[in-house]
């Protein structure tokens, strides 16, 4: 929150960011936290996050993959939880966990460099992403993890583009214009 | 008087402006005549020689206090300045749009022409004249200086006054909140940039035995009242 007009209390959404014990504990135990708090009452409030771009994007009843710090906020009636994201992460950092937000509602995002760029996936084309440049998906995709470790890799002559996320299925792929 | 480059650097002809107080080391690059002197805000004590300076002693102490020390230098001459700080995104406030009067923290101030009145204030000593929330007398200022350092606010601001326009610094971009009677406007204190006009501001906690450790992470506000502008960054991140 940077500013707010008007009658705004705002209050810790607690453990589990407001989605209860279960999702607290499996925040603790995979590392996805989210530390959210809940604003409420009449008024206008103004969001920001250093500096950082922000896209509004609409559910309508379907689930979004996001990297938690990349989730500023989300109203209401929108839940979140965290879901197992296969084995990704343990060599780019990214965590084998990724949080869903599911629901009807707007989510806010905050992206790095620039607007979110929004990558469309078919069965035909799959899309490779950086998985530092990675933010949300949603669609029926399933995730897999490119490896290009070579001999090269192993000289200290690897390009520098050792792994990457592999998307497949159908649905959006959202990207921010910078690497974590 | 500023001209807005781009979104983060300003030039200024100086034959036009007349002399420009800017932050110490943020000229880029200028063209034509320029010298640059060290300069000092009224009320803020010692020159760059040390104590010795206009302020002496005292206003050394004041200085270190109020926190309100950014080291400033006056550029004199014909020529085009150009104007940027650390890649921060910069806004150019003409005063006599705002009411000749603007409260700016000074290590949000980038550049102002040197025909404006600059001094350092009081936080508690509100805008026109009626006195801050923080209350009067030794037990307000008591406790304007405990709000100060938990916000690391400070209890002084530096108020321009008088005809001509200044440059402020937002990390992440500046906007704009009109404030007036029947709407007072609530900001982060380290998102606070600036207030312009009849406002003045007092620190509010929203904090009570109730909710310790379940807070929402936004105990503190600074109430902005009266009438005027306030300038509020898309950042919680200090210069």
């Amino acid at each position: 929150m940077v500013a707010y007009e008007g009658q705004v209390t705002f209050k810790s959404a607690g453990f589990g960011g407001g989605a209860g014990v279960v999702a607290g504990l499996k925040q603790k135990a995979t590392g996805e936290s989210l530390s959210l708090m809940e604003c409420t009452g009449q008024g206008v409030v103004y969001f920001a996050h250093d500096a950082a771009e922000v896209s509004i994007l609409d559910l309508n009843g379907e689930a979004l993959q996001v990297e938690s710090e990349q989730l500023m906020l989300l109203a209401g009636n929108l839940s979140t939880n965290v879901t197992f994201a296969g084995v990704r992460g343990a060599s780019s950092g990214q965590g084998l966990f990724t949080t869903t937000v599911s629901g009807h509602g707007q989510v806010a995002l905050l992206s790095r460099g620039g607007p979110l760029i929004h990558l469309e996936v078919s069965p035909q084309y799959p899309l490779v992403v950086d998985p530092d440049a990675f933010v949300c998906a949603r669609g029926q995709l399933t995730q897999s993890f490119d490896t290009d470790v070579s001999w090269r890799t192993m000289v200290g002559q690897g390009s520098g583009e050792a792994f990457s996320l592999r998307w497949a299925g159908t649905g959006v792929v959202s990207i921010q214009p910078a690497e974590r | 008087m500023f001209t807005a480059v781009n979104s983060k650097v300003v030039s200024v002809n100086l034959a036009h402006s007349g002399p420009v107080v800017a932050r110490r080391g943020a000229m880029l690059f200028y063209t034509g005549q320029v010298h640059f002197q060290p300069h000092q805000v009224p009320g803020m004590g010692g020159g760059a020689g040390g104590f010795g300076g206009g302020g002496g002693f005292g206003g050394m102490a004041g200085r270190m206090l109020s926190g309100e020390h950014e080291a400033t230098m006056i550029a004199q001459g014909s020529g085009v300045v150009h104007y940027g700080f650390r890649g921060i995104e910069a806004l150019v406030v003409d005063l006599g749009s705002v009411g000749g009067q603007m409260r700016v923290e000074a290590s949000r101030l980038l550049a102002y022409t040197a025909g404006v009145q600059a001094s350092v204030v009081s936080v508690a000593s509100g805008a026109g004249g009626q006195p801050g929330g923080g209350g009067g007398g030794l037990f307000g200022a008591l406790r304007n200086a405990a709000s100060g350092a938990m916000t690391g606010q400070g209890m002084f601001t530096t108020q321009l006054m008088g005809a001509g326009s200044a440059v402020l610094l937002g990390h992440g971009g500046i906007f704009e909140l009109p404030v007036n009677p029947n709407r007072p406007v609530f900001v982060d204190p380290q998102a606070f940039v600036a207030s312009a006009g009849q406002v003045s501001s007092t620190l509010k906690s929203a904090m009570s035995w109730r909710n310790v450790g379940r807070g929402g992470g936004e105990s503190m506000q600074l109430e902005c009242t009266g009438q005027g502008v306030v300038y509020v960054q898309a950042s919680e991140q200090k210069l």
